[in-house]
């Protein structure tokens, strides 16, 4: 689906499928609204991932699609109207396979990369 | 999920936008938090968030089907191409619908006969039972077995029993059906008026005198009284109170004439054959409604052995196969109807296909025009493959009016078909209203059209694709057609098809014609005129009619035949002869002695049977002169004999003699068997008389050629002898007369088929030319320019139609023979001469030129300076 050249900042930074990691991660502390995501995000990577935030929306909607999350209206801290994400339990059994593959997959690059450290 | 998303997106879309500007309004009053200005903090937001719409765009796009998206865009530009052309819509929705609806109508038919489920609950659980024995190949039932089976096969199947009742009053015999009394039940029929019968009204032999009446008859025979409920008519011995009408058409296949329903145990009130007075007669038919899971594969196993442990094999009734007839529809769908509809259809179908093409032609010509504009839309990015498809929308969009058209042709086939078939239907037969099934265009032929109208939209769009995927871009954005050879060739090709199709059909539609008048007095060599054929189900009651009848003054002559001529093929038999011992497949026919004079059947050598050899059935016989030249070549038959050599495990229909038989005369040849036939390959005639108790036919000879004298003289003989027995009295006259009504009315359609084939290999002809003038206008100036005369251009046009016309002609000639030739095979009576060839190809091949001529003079008037100036 993707157009090459036309990615989303957040997206060239971090490997395919990474940001739908990251939400769901930050999501399993609570729901959350989208501005909240992204800050979160920013914030957890001491600013390392920077993002424009607007990408942020179609990924929580794929990920909605899919029913990893669910959303409903509610009001934010500052008494804005604003739409809140919560973890599905099918979207909590995806992080944790997401996560083990990920740490998987970054042990075996560690290992190529550093072989002394073996 | 996906689907509800797909039809609520603008809704999904307004949440989407509210949910970005939620963002912004929260990430602006944290910037203001920071002390940095509105204005500055609402940028900064903006910022942070990227460029909403094209958010907004994505997710709209993942909420969205891709080809379904597309194509409604497609189909809004295809009405609007089309609403721009209405000249070329209208022809070819016009051309398209009256070759589906012509289609459609054949269909139509069809399926009123063969497709359309009586209306009846679960038809297709309706069956009738029958079995094949050595003896005959539709074993009915004794009272006694459709009683024993009934309680056994209860598991499987419920089952009802029918009797044919009938009676004679005057010269008319009126059909009935004696029915258990479960029958109705058994149907699941209501009634129309009143009630139907139930199983307490034939409890016992005897039992109430009630009849239902069919609506049918009680249309046509009781002006659709509504008080006749209640009423008490006489039926054969004694009157029956009338408890009901049944629906319309709420019979069962072969229930045709029939015109009341009385109970089994009135049986004693008719003429004839009844199961508790004759126990043996095995006459019942059974009718089962299997339970919901049987299938007749499962229930015909069962009951080839139950009838296999009750008439265990020496039996005459030993059953060879089982059969459950389907009763779903009203006629059997059998290899003969699989036939007759292939034939059928594929004729209309090539109509169809006639029209397919002049569309593709008009199409082609369309795709060429657009070439320019389809080179700008490819040139830009749109993809072939898309351009194509909206070149498949175009045509779907086409087809749906098309469709339409047709559906309002077949609706209107529907009203006028039954009137014409009545109209022309020959007196002296059985009314054809009982035949009749009402022909309204029903789901199934719905389905059918749609089907067929989107393959035709498909079919027509496959040559202009096909050539859209070819095309070079430069040349034709240059509005440059020159690499159009392959085009042209398929142009060529189309209109040939056409013309081929087009001679078929002509030629086809004037054999028939020619065949039809010479039916009309088929050459069959029998003087049948004033010959009528009374048919008795009772041997004794005939044997003692046959015998009166001679003393009736208005009868000149009375013999017996085991069937009628001109009604069926000759069945055939394996035979022996002595002295040449050639053994060979030869016809017979059992005929009494009165038989050759009655139809004036020469004897060429020896004599006819004795009335004394008839009745001891001598072991003699007749042969027709083909016989005799075929059994015994250059020897003298008189004297030779003959023996059957067939098997009697061969089922056979009529007892034939055993051992030798000597032949004693040899008749000319002349037409025994079915009308198609013609005159007989071979016969062989056995004495028989009267008295016989198999089936046979009295063939009665009047006096005069009027047919009501001699129906007056039959029924005045049969008061005398035989006072209520039913008879079906008809003169072969009207037998025939049926039969080439039948050929009159295949020539008709034929003929319909031809004329319209020829329009459209004219109106073919005429666009293919007129295209080919238009595009080589700019060709054609400069060779005149160069010096060509108008007359060398305007007959090089007219050779390169010819040509294409001719070689259509050749194949469409070449065709027909071979059609012919088959016809000529499977009915021999049938004659093809060289008139409906010639006329056909005359006919032809002046539309054709004359279709290129309109063109041909624009051609001539071609102004050299003008036409190279169009550049």
């Amino acid at each position: 689906m993707a157009v090459p050249g036309r990615e989303s900042p957040l997206q060239s930074e971090t490997p395919q499928g990474t940001l739908d990691m990251l939400v769901l991660k930050v999501l399993m502390m609570g729901a959350a609204h989208g501005h909240t995501i992204a800050h979160a995000i920013e914030r957890g990577s001491e600013d390392v991932l920077q993002i424009e935030h607007g990408s942020l929306y179609p990924a929580l909607h794929r990920l909605e699609n899919r029913g990893w999350i669910a959303s409903f209206w509610g009001t934010s801290e500052n008494n804005r109207k604003a739409r809140y994400y919560r973890l599905t339990p099918a979207g909590r059994r995806q992080l944790i396979a997401q996560t083990a593959r990920w740490e998987e997959v970054v042990r075996a690059i560690g290992r190529i990369l550093n072989p002394s450290t073996e | 999920m996906t689907w509800r998303r797909f039809f609520r997106r603008s809704q999904w879309d307004a949440d989407r936008a509210e949910e970005l500007a939620s963002y912004l309004d929260i990430e602006t009053d944290e910037n203001i938090a920071r002390g940095i200005s509105p204005d500055e903090a609402r940028r900064r937001a903006h910022i942070k968030l990227g460029n909403h719409v094209r958010i907004r765009e994505d997710i709209y796009r993942m909420n969205t089907i891709g080809m379904l998206e597309s194509l409604w865009s497609d189909l809004r530009f295809a009405v609007r191409t089309l609403v721009r052309a209405p000249l070329f819509a209208a022809t070819v929705v016009l051309t398209m619908g009256l070759g589906l609806g012509l289609v459609g109508s054949a269909f139509t038919v069809f399926n009123a006969y063969l497709f359309r489920p009586i209306d009846l609950p679960s038809p297709r659980a309706l069956h009738r039972l029958i079995w094949e024995t050595e003896v005959t190949g539709r074993q009915w039932f004794r009272l006694m077995d459709y009683e024993a089976l009934q309680p056994e096969a209860d598991r499987l199947a419920q089952l009802a029993a029918t009797e044919n009742a009938a009676f004679r009053e005057e010269d008319v015999t009126t059909q009935g059906l004696l029915v258990s009394g479960n029958y109705f039940e058994l149907l699941g029929a209501r009634p129309a008026l009143g009630r139907l019968l139930r199983p307490d009204d034939a409890a016992a032999r005897g039992g109430k005198a009630v009849v239902v009446l069919t609506h049918n008859a009680w249309r046509s025979r009781y002006g659709g009284n509504p008080a006749i409920v209640g009423q008490r008519i006489q039926l054969g011995r004694q009157p029956f109170e009338v408890v009901g009408v049944t629906q319309p058409y709420a019979y069962l296949a072969g229930q045709e004439l029939v015109s009341f329903y009385v109970p089994l145990t009135m049986a004693d009130a008719f003429p004839g054959r009844a199961p508790w007075s004759e126990p043996q007669a095995a006459s019942l038919v059974v009718i089962a409604r299997l339970r919901e899971g049987v299938s007749p594969s499962s229930m015909g196993p069962w009951l080839e052995s139950w009838l296999r442990r009750r008439f265990p094999p020496p039996s005459e009734a030993a059953p060879v196969a089982v059969r459950l007839d389907s009763l779903a529809t009203r006629l059997p769908l059998d290899d003969d109807a699989v036939a007759m509809l292939t034939l059928i259809m594929s004729a209309f179908g090539l109509v169809l296909l006639i029209a397919a093409a002049n569309v593709t032609n008009l199409m082609l010509a369309r795709a060429l025009a657009r070439q320019p504009e389809i080179a700008v839309r490819l040139a830009l990015g749109a993809g072939r493959w898309h351009v194509a498809r909206q070149l498949i929308v175009e045509s779907l969009v086409l087809a749906v009016p098309a469709a339409a058209v047709g559906l309002a042709l077949v609706t209107g086939l529907a009203r006028v078909l039954p009137s014409v078939l009545v109209a022309t239907w020959p007196a002296g037969m059985e009314p054809i209203e009982n035949i009749l099934m009402p022909l309204d265009p029903d789901v199934r032929v719905i389905a059918f059209l749609a089907a067929l109208s989107a393959l035709a939209a498909v079919l027509i769009t496959l040559a202009p694709a096909g050539r859209l995927v070819r095309m070079r871009l430069a040349s034709a954005s240059r509005g440059q057609a020159s690499s159009d050879v392959r085009g042209s060739r398929l142009r060529s090709g189309l209109v040939a098809t056409q013309i081929a199709a087009c001679v078929l059909f002509l030629v086809g539609a004037m054999g028939l014609v020619d065949q039809s008048s010479r039916l009309a007095n088929p050459p069959v060599d029998l003087r049948y005129d004033s010959v009528s054929v009374l048919q008795i189900d009772t041997a004794a009651v005939r044997a003692r009619v046959a015998a009166r009848l001679r003393f009736e003054p208005a009868v000149d002559q009375v013999a017996v035949s085991w069937r009628p001529p001109l009604g069926f093929s000759l069945r055939t038999t394996a035979v022996t002869a002595s002295a040449s011992n050639i053994g060979k497949e030869i016809g017979y026919m059992g005929v009494s002695p009165e038989y050759f004079g009655l139809f004036d059947i020469r004897i060429l050598r020896g004599r006819t049977f004795t009335p004394a050899e008839a009745a001891a059935r001598a072991a003699v016989v007749v042969v027709s002169k083909a016989t005799a030249e075929a059994l015994w070549p250059g020897l003298d038959p008189l004297g030779q004999t003959l023996e059957i050599t067939e098997s009697s495990a061969q089922r056979r229909d009529r007892p034939l003699p055993h051992g030798r038989l000597q032949v004693i005369g040899v008749a000319e040849d002349v037409a025994n068997g079915s009308m198609t036939d013609g005159i007989d390959a071979s016969c062989v005639y056995f004495p028989i008389d009267a008295q016989g108790a198999e089936d046979m036919a009295l063939l009665v000879r009047g006096r005069s050629d009027d047919p009501d004298a001699l129906r007056k003289a039959v029924t005045t003989a049969l008061d005398d002898v035989a006072r209520e027995t039913p008879i079906r009295l008809a003169s072969m006259q009207s037998m025939i007369g049926g039969a080439s009504w039948a050929f009159r009315l295949f020539s008709a359609v034929a003929l319909i088929l031809g004329i319209i084939g020829l329009l459209f290999a004219y109106s073919g002809t005429h666009a293919v030319v007129s295209f080919l003038v238009a595009q080589r206008t700019r060709e054609f100036g400069v060779r005149m320019v160069l010096g060509a005369t108008v007359w060398r251009i305007v007959w090089e046009m007219l050779l390169q139609t010819s040509r294409t016309a001719l070689i259509g002609l050749a194949v469409g000639l070449a065709v027909a023979a071979g059609l012919a030739r088959l016809a000529v095979a499977s009915a021999p009576i049938l004659e093809f001469g060289v008139r409906p060839f010639v006329l056909g190809a005359v006919i032809v091949l002046t539309a054709a030129i004359v279709a290129a001529l309109g063109p041909l003079r624009a051609a001539a008037r071609i102004d050299p300076a003008h036409a190279l100036r169009a550049e």
